[in-house]
């Protein structure tokens, strides 16, 4: 489901029109395959140089992540914005996984649920990747020679997306994925879409402090 | 104390779709369903219309005993309670049950209060993975735990808001691994391996932090992750122990060194039954110096399957003061069905306490069945190796009746634990 081929390409904004509303849409990322129009939530899709409108994006659910688009951060001392975002639904709840344009060129996904979150990027290993039936929850599986914990088997799906994405996405997408985690804090997810061959994320879970980021949305609770 | 008080809560007030019964949901946007107290039903907290989405049979209302929305702060983090689970898991027929408190504060981040027989532990989820090491010890973090429990957990009763679909009847499979005060767990569904990490906290500290009334429900037991009292002054003991020792063995090795331990008298003589005067021999004079000590007396004798007692006067000539005591010598040995074996000795050693200084006549009254040859030595101011004994007996009192009662307290421990007999023998290991 997320699949996002291609490690790093440069940055270059670009301004479109939307064609259903006439607002401004961007795609800052080169990676960016799809953006939803801010105003009036038209699927755009680029194509060569002009964007074409697939469809609309259902509304997302409310949620009270801290995260929004055009937060920006810090991750490894490499700045990124946040530009895009995917809401998933599985059966006791939500996620959100926030797509991040990294100064750097390369583009990852900043997951957030349920308090807690990660960064990855689409990696690939020299292992095989292993068949969804073969996963057990705390089954120890190596990947890049990493020693991983299957600590996550769930299937969702898609809610909605905001902003820019590196695929298309369309609201009740089935997708099925296992997370992994190792005893350093790195993680990994195994996303099999509805598919047979799943797509590896690598990276690790951050305390969210130490992402320094900015231009959150402001706390509605107490505190 | 803050001066000005926290702003009020944001609260959705709805009504139970199953019985009425008012509900607040606490932390709307994150909870994905509110289960009522008062009827069992667990309503959607996300949809508008919070349709009833599972429902148990709640026999009667369900009361936590830390109510739904207390705030209050723990180790330096501000948290509000917003949920409630009751879990039970069988163990050999018995049912015991324990009690889950969901907090979550303004970020998102949530903890979990957990209390089993007035034992509360402090629990957030890990980031890494622990690595088990068999079946018996969990590594996280570069500590090492040691596995207490594995049992099925299930969901007896749930009140309050979740971050993710519950139900009572939910069961997981929980490991607990314990290294006081903290308490790794891990929980297995059959799509689910989750870490966490628990840190034992006081009922007392709770019950203040939420501004609670009354006080916390009384402790039963040893928790599992209850830190020990002992533990932390088990090295002090050692320490003072090796320390006092010391300073009995420094003792004495200065007596020794001070003492004079100065042959004054070596005298051999015979004795033989028959002859009346071996029956009483004198030693020539000798002289006793320095500040009042002791006399060490050995006598060695020929003797050989038989006995011999000695009544021996020491005379001070210059006062005429007199000290009469009595030794026995006896020596026998044989062989017998249990092998070889013998009784006694043909010497014996003994000391006369607090002799003064001045010249000194020894007065040897040998009895005995036959004859024999003996020689008597007498040494001025040698230093008693049992006083260091008995100082070193009395010293080790304190900490056998410590290191007693912090085994005692392990024991109570892991009674209720997987292992509570082999306990026995790696209590204290690292």
């Amino acid at each position: 489901m997320r699949s996002a081929p291609g490690l790093t390409t440069a940055r270059s904004t670009k301004t479109v029109t939307c064609p259903a509303c006439g607002a401004p849409a961007r795609f800052t990322s080169a990676q960016s395959l799809l953006s939803v129009c801010t105003y009036c939530r038209a699927t755009l899709i680029r194509r060569d140089l002009a964007v074409e409108q697939v469809g609309t994006m259902a509304a997302l659910l409310e949620d009270a992540s801290p995260l929004q688009l055009g937060a920006e951060g810090s991750w490894r001392g490499i700045h990124f914005a946040v530009i895009g975002r995917l809401q998933v639904r599985w059966e006791s709840g939500s996620w959100n996984e926030w797509y991040c344009a990294f100064d750097d060129g390369r583009a990852g996904w900043l997951g957030d649920a349920g308090g807690e979150y990660s960064v990855s990027f689409p990696t690939s290993v020299t292992e095989p990747l292993p068949a969804w039936e073969s996963l057990e929850p705390g089954a120890r599986i190596t990947l890049g020679g990493i020693d991983y914990e299957v600590t996550d088997l769930r299937q969702a799906e898609v809610v909605g997306g905001e902003g820019e994405l590196p695929m298309r996405v369309e609201a009740g997408w089935k997708t099925t994925s296992a997370d992994l985690r190792t005893d350093t804090a790195r993680f990994a997810t195994l996303d099999y879409g509805d598919g047979d061959t799943p797509c590896l994320y690598a990276g690790e879970l951050v305390p969210l402090e130490d992402l320094a980021l900015r231009g959150l949305r402001e706390p509605d609770r107490w505190r | 104390m803050a001066l000005t008080p926290p702003p009020a809560p944001i609260v959705a007030t709805l009504a139970c779709e199953g019985c009425g019964a008012p509900l607040q949901l606490r932390a709307p946007g994150r909870s994905v369903v509110i289960a009522c107290g008062a009827c069992g039903a667990v309503l959607d907290a996300q949809s508008a219309d919070h349709r009833v989405v599972a429902r148990y049979e709640a026999k009667r209302t369900v009361t936590p005993r830390i109510p739904l929305g207390s705030r209050g702060t723990l180790k330096g983090e501000p948290w509000e309670v917003i949920g409630y689970l009751v879990r039970k898991t069988k163990v050999s027929g018995i049912t015991y049950s324990w009690f889950e408190y969901l907090l979550h504060d303004a970020t998102g981040g949530v903890r979990w209060l957990v209390e089993y027989g007035g034992h509360w532990t402090l629990t957030k989820a890990t980031a890494a993975v622990a690595s088990t090491r068999g079946e018996r010890e969990a590594e996280y973090l570069g500590e090492r735990y040691r596995h207490f429990q594995t049992a099925t957990a299930e969901v007896a009763h749930v009140v309050g808001e979740f971050p993710w679909q519950v139900r009572a009847g939910d069961k997981a499979v929980v490991e607990d691994y314990v290294n006081p005060p903290l308490v790794l767990s891990r929980e297995r569904t059959k799509d689910e391996s989750t870490w966490s990490i628990g840190e034992y906290v006081d009922g007392d500290t709770i019950w203040k932090a939420f501004g609670l009334p009354g006080a916390p429900p009384e402790r039963t037991g040893v928790g599992a992750a209850q830190p020990s009292p002992y533990r932390p002054h088990s090295w002090t003991m050692v320490r003072l122990l090796a320390a006092f020792v010391g300073l009995a063995l420094l003792v004495h090795l200065s007596f020794l060194g001070l003492s004079q331990q100065g042959l004054v008298l070596e005298a051999d003589w015979r004795y033989h039954p028959k002859a009346p005067a071996t029956s009483s021999v004198e030693s020539a004079p000798f002289t006793l110096t320095g500040r009042t000590s002791n006399v060490m007396v050995e006598i060695s004798t020929t003797l050989v399957q038989s006995w011999a007692y000695f009544t021996l006067t020491l005379v001070n000539e210059d006062t005429g003061a007199v000290r009469t005591f009595g030794r026995e010598v006896q020596y026998y040995f044989g062989r017998d069905g249990d092998g070889s074996w013998t009784e006694g000795a043909p010497w014996d050693r003994a000391w006369l306490p607090s002799v003064p200084a001045g010249r000194y006549v020894l007065v040897v009254e040998p009895e005995g069945p036959g004859p024999m040859t003996y020689r008597v030595r007498l040494t001025r101011d040698v230093p008693r190796p049992l006083w260091l004994w008995l100082a070193v007996g009395l010293l080790i009192l304190p900490p056998l009746v410590f290191w007693w009662r912090q085994w005692r307290f392990e024991q109570r421990r892991w009674q209720d634990s997987d292992h509570s007999r082999s306990v026995f023998t790696s209590d204290d290991d690292e």
